[in-house]
């Protein structure tokens, strides 16, 4: 009875650790940095190939009143690239030159592509 | 998430397929120009000719048009002028090489930055010398380009493999025989032009030179037929480059730099390879 109570709270804990994880389709937090940086450039120079696809990407906040961006280096610092945010409704965004980890999905809005943030940690 | 795991994560992207494709087709091309321009002791002009293809290129960014459209007729322009003065004996083929070399770079960095309009000056110029990631940003217009000045390169090789054979061992004697060494010599500039704008893409300006060297004397350690040459130096090329660019990706390396490291590794293999033939043959 011991060991079944013991069981079952291990499930419990397992279950609740995963509660909080977010599925998205690529998740560039554990890639290299020049190669999450190869990815943001090309995501800016053919947009269409990589929209309507969930991102959690980790880089510096920069921008303010309303217009975000996050900038993402390469191993070498030499190269930075930018992805334009939008934040979603609820969202609310930390001070600049902040190292955030972001999750959203990259999509089209008013003609311009950008990623459109559901969760910023 | 273990290597392959990995490579297959990244083989979804498009970015990642024309990087190998392209890998593949430049690494062919100056595999094959680099056993000509090696035997006719023109190893250095790789090196000179991509410091002027810099120059074009920073003026091409300043003016905001394509670099294409600058850097390929002024690499063009300059291979066949810098053949030409050195084949008449008005500049020595290495002054030549190194005035070019040194004042073109030194005007594409300048021009870069006082009349750029980019927000990263430095990371354009040390993507664009070095090689770091230009060859994963590459687009399909790039790809298809590369495809058919790659299908010309190619084509003269393997047409013209004799005349090209004679013009580089005995330029004397085949314009004596009849052969219009003067063409193929221009020819073979363009070529030149062509092959090192397309590499800049792959290993960046400063390391272009190692690219068309190290397969080539790689090849000569090992084979003594100008056919087993240029086959062997081929297909290391080739070998070499895709390894680059698999472990450039993998482990986040500057993709210029790791191909030209493991040409040198292939090069070193290749000369152990031979010593170890030749103490047999002793033996």
């Amino acid at each position: 009875m011991k060991r079944f109570f013991v069981i079952c709270a291990f499930c419990g804990v397992m279950f609740l650790s995963g509660c909080g994880a977010v599925s998205v389709d690529h998740d560039l937090t554990n890639k290299k940095a020049s190669m999450v940086y190869t990815i943001v450039t090309n995501m800016n120079s053919s947009p269409s190939a990589y929209a309507n696809k969930s991102y959690k990407i980790n880089g510096d906040i920069e921008g303010s009143l309303g217009y975000y961006s996050l900038i993402v280096f390469d191993d070498t610092n030499c190269c930075s690239a930018e992805l334009a945010l939008v934040l979603d409704n609820g969202v609310t965004c930390p001070k600049k030159k902040t190292n955030v980890t972001v999750i959203g999905e990259y999509v089209q809005i008013d003609g311009q592509y950008c990623l459109k943030v559901t969760k910023i940690s | 998430m273990n290597i392959f795991e990995e490579l297959k994560y990244y083989f979804q992207f498009d970015f990642v397929k024309y990087a190998i494709v392209v890998g593949i087709l430049i690494s062919l091309c100056c595999a094959m120009l680099g056993v000509t321009l090696v035997l006719k002791r023109y190893s250095m002009i790789g090196d000179g000719l991509s410091h002027v293809a810099f120059g074009a290129m920073s003026v091409a960014m300043v003016l905001t048009i394509a670099d294409m459209y600058v850097m390929l007729p002024v690499t063009i322009v300059v291979a066949i002028l810098l053949i030409r003065l050195t084949n008449q004996g008005k500049v020595k083929n290495d002054s030549a090489i190194a005035m070019l070399s040194v004042g073109a770079l030194a005007f594409g960095y300048l021009i870069v930055n006082i009349f750029s309009t980019s927000s990263n000056i430095s990371g354009d110029v040390c993507t664009t010398l070095f090689g770091s990631t230009s060859i994963l940003t590459l687009n399909n217009f790039d790809l298809w380009l590369c495809i058919i000045l790659t299908i010309f390169v190619l084509g003269y090789f393997i047409f013209f493999h004799n005349k090209i054979f004679s013009v580089t061992f005995d330029e004397g004697f085949s314009k004596a025989t009849g052969v219009k060494t003067a063409v193929y010599n221009n020819i073979m500039a363009m070529i030149i032009g062509v092959v090192i704008v397309l590499a800049m893409k792959l290993v960046g300006s400063l390391l272009i030179s190692a690219l068309i060297v190290f397969p080539a004397l790689s090849a000569i350690r090992l084979f003594k037929s100008y056919k087993s040459v240029i086959i062997f130096a081929s297909i290391i090329s080739v070998i070499n480059s895709i390894i680059g660019i698999l472990v450039a990706i993998l482990w986040g390396t500057p993709v210029g730099s790791t191909i030209v490291i493991i040409n040198i590794i292939a090069y070193f293999i290749c000369w152990c390879v031979e010593v170890i033939i030749r103490e047999t043959r002793k033996a």
